[in-house]
């Protein structure tokens, strides 16, 4: 037999006001299914939570109607008083005569029936209300981190210091990323090598960190906290226990003309290599698909011969090892985008028209120039130089619509190096706007302008072409009158877009997350959820999720690192209990309701007998991944799965008794 | 229909099938079906123009589950049921043997499911010119005639629920309408409840039911409860591109979505 | 002289349109009284037989609103009730049922306004529509008694 106790408010004067509080509650006491009801004037003061405990205590209430404000305001805190009073806090619902009821309409007789009826549909749900429990689900605590560059380096870094392990999967040979190639970073200039190894170095070291170069992720399955990862190691052909890091394999290496791609291919790399001198870690591997060895049946085999630690081993496989962790942090960064894309640049066809990343590795002093800016074409120092920005971005016709957002940047931090390094060069940038929102951002553009003397000319650049060895470029300056500029350059520098790794769809579908159309990870809420994503327990870190610069990287890994922390601070993870569940006697096993769960929380059970045998199939639910939409429970036919908290019984009676129809 | 009955009988003496489901002689009734266990019994099995019931309804009965190797005799329709159906995971634990006549009355046994996709492929079919006749008739008419026009026709339903009997596709254990906590669908035969009976019936077949027509036929009180089955189906097909008993494993389009789904009635 | 005035019944999602509503309220928009609000965690949890359900017993409009596509709380809740709302609403309009009476709308968190004059929109239409006397009529013969199902043809 339901005993309801229903609380109804004056919330002051703003209920009381517009409804007649004390009609409603001498009609609520009338209900079926009441046994107590009163009004006050605050009920989420204490004495008005304290009236809830007490009531419960003295009518052996079973269940709590408070009628109020929202349930978003105060649902928590009136199923907390519930709680104090003895019984269960899922036995408590808000009937919302507030935002709904008495601020929207007029003092009238309508307004406090409209008051009563919303009381009467609340009752009736919380007649059919069930105690619920929080779901537990055991976590393992240890966390993935896909990708080793600055993003993946933050996060594993923040949560091996709150003592917790972490495993790192890089694809590359060598951690660092995309940020171990550039020369300097802006705003404040800083060597990027500089600031970057010690925290290489540091993840190679921390006692909470396994890193894994050279792999990548084969599979993931499970749920949050309970993730089974498949992890490719891919063969390195090197024996990195016994390589003492030596270097005479790659000195003797015969194969001296593959395009360094650490060097975005303005030198070339022997087939054994390090990616670059401070490589972490810092020992080589062979690449196959460019060793005469492997190409060619057995033929070479001179860096076997002169390893003096005997560490080259031809026959090394791929292998595969299988972790389980309880959260993933997906790092895995960007690309340039690097297709002729902009035939009428000559990007492609003239050797002095680069991009960014190949300009950073002509600034940098490890660079194949040793930090003098050449041309590729013929060595010369460039006299003019034409930076091109928004090359490829913001541009709906070639597809990309977004704004990279770190090429202003970048191209007036260019711009300065190549003043700072030559003098008397001559550098224009060729622009739309200037995106310079972050801290200390704009200053230096405006350092760029002023101190250093770069040219920005508002307006785009129709063609680059040939001619007599120069480049020349036809622009157009906006700012005056739209008249159109011509610059003979000898070297043109486009600031490309940036685009999702390539490998960013393959790894997205390995793991469930949601992409969009340019592959970047879709988090789970724009601005309230940005480093999660629609997969509990899966965060995002980085570039993955749409270009930025460092500090935000940065600070992005570290929000997804304490999410991942804050699932280890317990050894059990709790969840509402609003999940859906199924009657499997009922279920016909058509697992229609599958392909409507956001979350994949629908399985197949097979319902067995005595013996063993399969007698038939059931859907069964996931409550670990199930967020309570009840999508499925619209869908079954004949109503199987049900949602807690939003039974069908539960809605089937609201209805009706919200049209005062008995059921 | 030799060839039928000497297939059959082959199919028993290896051991393929344990129970096969045909027709057999109705004399006034025509065709009626009929449940095979032996050889011996193989002689009964006929083949004539008065075998149009869907015999696939009856691949959910556990004796027929029990059974294990099933054999099963149908035109079109039958075959498009057991299509839709083993995407719905039904008969997963039945070894079902599938054979027709076609057009041209040659007698086909199919080596595998694969088989009949193509089959059943190959020879769509589309409603019938009688039923699009009676759809246009009721597209055409006021809102207000359309409403008379069924309400006339429910309130003469006695909710038999031959319709669902006779339904392949309405398997279910326990129909919502024998749920009684809480009451979907009211029990007695008053027009209101009849309208929601069969309200819910076509929502819960719509991008399931492949038209075989059985439901309009069995009603004893001749509700053409069929076409709104067949309307859904078209537009379902015209809007999502659904087709219903296609493969054995077809899409529904009930629980897929397209983003980009044409929505000019949401304000 | 009493002017008949509609029960409405809306049955919105949880975390956009009970949102908007709440935001209706904080504003202190006013509109009409006739509409009555369900909560549901998502609108891909509204059964449509619980929209027959509510016309059957004595609603004479329903309003059914949730987030904006692609921003439902859930990922795709909307989009499947969407496709469940096209095909239920061409089958009861091929059944003559007055679709005027049921009114489909999306409502973010940030629309309170939206909501209001949604409200007053609706009821107005429904005031003019009357009555649902044709649903609540269906039981009733032209005799105007109780129809107990008996086969009058």
């Amino acid at each position: 037999m339901a005993r309801i106790g229903v609380f109804i408010c004056h919330c002051g004067e703003n209920i009381s006001a517009t409804v007649d509080v004390v009609k409603v509650a001498e009609v609520a006491s009338k209900m079926q299914g009441v046994a107590f009801s009163t009004e006050y004037k605050y009920m989420c003061s204490a004495p008005g939570q304290d009236k809830i405990v007490q009531a419960i205590k003295e009518h052996k209430l079973t269940g709590i109607v408070v009628a109020a404000c929202s349930p978003r305001m105060h649902e928590s805190t009136f199923r907390k008083a519930t709680a104090e009073g003895g019984i269960n806090p899922y036995l408590c619902e808000m009937a919302n005569i507030r935002e709904h009821c008495s601020w929207v309409h007029e003092r009238s007789e309508e307004t406090t029936e409209k008051a009563i009826d919303i009381v009467r549909t609340l009752v009736a749900k919380v007649r059919r209300n069930a105690p619920l429990f929080p779901i537990k689900v055991p976590v393992t605590k240890t966390a993935l981190v896909i990708g080793g560059g600055i993003a993946g380096i933050q996060a594993a870094l923040d949560i091996a210091n709150a003592g917790h392990k972490v495993i790192m999967v890089e694809k590359q040979p060598s951690i660092g990323g995309h940020m171990s190639q550039l020369s300097e970073t802006f705003p404040t200039l800083d060597c990027s090598q500089c600031i970057l190894t010690p925290r290489m170095v540091e993840v190679s070291q921390h006692p909470n960190i396994t890193l894994h170069t050279y792999a990548e992720v084969e599979s993931v399955s499970g749920f949050i906290g309970n993730f089974e990862v498949k992890i490719k190691m891919k063969a390195k052909s090197v024996d990195h226990v016994k390589c003492t890091g030596c270097g005479e394999c790659w000195q003797k290496c015969p194969s001296k003309k593959i395009p360094d791609e650490f060097n975005a291919g303005l030198s070339n790399r022997t087939a054994i290599y390090t990616p670059f001198p401070q490589a972490v870690p810092n020992k080589p591997v062979i690449d196959r698909a460019n060793c005469t060895w492997f190409t060619k049946g057995g033929k070479c085999g001179i860096c076997q011969k002169v390893c003096k630690a005997e560490a080259i081993d031809y026959t090394i496989q791929d292998t595969f090892i299988d972790v389980k962790v309880g959260a993933i942090v997906t790092a895995t960064g960007f690309d340039l985008k690097h297709t002729d894309f902009f035939p009428e640049y000559g990007y492609g066809e003239f050797k002095d028209v680069i991009d960014g990343m190949q300009f950073e590795r002509l600034a940098s002093a490890s660079g194949p120039t040793a930090g003098v800016i050449r041309r590729p074409s013929d060595g010369k120092v460039p006299e003019k130089i034409v930076f091109i920005a928004c090359a490829g971005s913001r541009d709906k016709a070639k597809g990309i619509e977004y704004c990279s957002k770190i090429c202003c940047m970048y191209t007036a931090k260019h711009a300065m190096l190549y003043k700072h390094k030559n003098h008397d060069g001559k550098a224009y940038v060729f622009y739309m706007d200037i995106r310079a929102a972050g801290k200390g951002y704009d200053e230096f553009v405006r350092r760029a302008i002023e101190d250093d003397h770069v040219e920005y000319i508002r307006g785009r650049v129709s063609k680059v072409y040939e001619h007599n060895g120069k480049l020349i470029v036809k622009g157009v300056d906006t700012l005056l009158n739209s008249t159109p500029v011509d610059i003979e350059a000898d070297m043109v520098v486009l600031a490309t877009a940036i685009v999702a790794n390539k490998d960013a769809e393959s790894v997205a579908q390995k793991m469930h997350i949601s992409y969009d159309k340019h592959h970047f990870f879709a988090e789970a809420h724009p601005k309230l959820k940005p480093v999660e994503t629609n997969t509990a327990g899966i965060m995002l870190a980085g570039a993955c999720q749409s270009a930025k610069d460092i500090p935000e990287s940065v600070s992005q890994a570290s929000a997804s690192a304490s999410k991942a922390i804050a699932l280890f601070s317990n050894n059990e993870m709790s969840r509402e209990p609003s999940v859906a569940a199924v009657n499997n006697t009922n279920c016909t096993g058509c697992l229609l309701c599958q392909d409507v769960c956001p979350y994949l929380a629908i399985e197949k059970e097979e319902i067995k007998d005595r013996a063993g045998n399969v007698l038939r199939y059931a859907a069964k639910v996931n409550s670990g991944l199930c967020q309570g939409c009840g999508t499925c429970v619209a869908m079954c036919r004949n109503k199987s799965i049900d949602l807690q908290g939003f039974s069908n019984e539960q809605m089937l009676g609201e209805v009706m008794s919200l049209l005062n129809k008995p059921f | 229909m030799e060839q039928l009955q000497n297939k059959v009988a082959e199919l028993f003496e290896k051991g393929t099938i344990s129970l096969m489901i045909g027709f057999q002689d109705g004399m006034s009734k025509g065709a009626v079906p009929c449940f095979v266990e032996s050889v011996e019994q193989v002689k009964l099995l006929i083949y004539n123009s008065y075998c149009k019931n869907n015999l696939a309804v009856y691949l959910h009965k556990p004796e027929v589950k029990q059974a294990k190797k099933v054999g099963i005799f149908g035109n079109v329709a039958t075959l498009r049921s057991i299509l839709q159906l083993l995407s719905e995971n039904q008969f997963w634990n039945i070894e079902l043997t599938v054979m027709t006549i076609n057009a041209n009355q040659e007698f086909i046994l199919f080596e595998s499911i694969a088989e009949v996709e193509k089959y059943v492929q190959a020879n769509f079919p589309q409603l019938t010119d009688e039923e699009k006749e009676l759809i246009e008739k009721i597209n055409t008419m006021s809102r207000q005639e359309r409403w008379e026009y069924w309400k006339d026709l429910f309130s003469t339903c006695i909710k038999c629920y031959a319709c669902r009997a006779v339904c392949p596709m309405c398997y279910c254990p326990q129909c919502t309408v024998e749920s009684n906590q809480p009451q979907w669908i009211k029990v007695s035969a008053q027009t209101s409840g009849n309208m929601e009976w069969h309200t819910m019936r076509a929502m819960h077949l719509a991008g399931r039911c492949i038209n075989c027509g059985e439901c309009g036929r069995i009603c004893p009180v001749g509700i053409p409860v069929h076409l709104l089955t067949a309307k859904m189906n078209l537009d379902l097909s015209k809007e999502f591109g659904s087709k219903t008993g296609y493969s054995a494993s077809n899409g529904y389009a009930l629980n897929s979505f397209n983003p980009n789904d044409k929505e000019g009635f949401i304000r | 002289m009493s002017q008949f005035e509609p029960k409405i019944v809306a049955f919105v999602c949880n975390w956009c349109t009970y949102a908007g509503a709440d935001l209706a309220g904080t504003s202190r928009a006013k509109y009409a009284t006739n509409v009555r609000i369900i909560r549901f965690p998502c609108t891909g949890r509204i059964d449509f037989m619980l929209l027959m359900k509510a016309f059957q017993n004595g609603s004479d409009g329903i309003i059914i609103s949730g987030c904006h596509p692609n921003d439902c709380h859930y990922t795709s809740g909307n989009f499947h009730a969407r496709r469940r709302w096209m095909v239920f609403r061409s089958l009861i309009e091929f059944m003559g049922f007055d679709t005027e009476r049921i009114t489909f709308s999306w409502v973010s968190a940030a629309e309170g306004a939206k909501w209001a004059d949604l409200v007053n929109e609706v009821t107005t239409k429904v005031r003019e529509l009357g009555p649902f006397t044709e649903f609540k009529n269906l039981d009733y013969n032209s005799f105007n008694q109780l129809d107990n199902g008996a086969i009058t043809k």
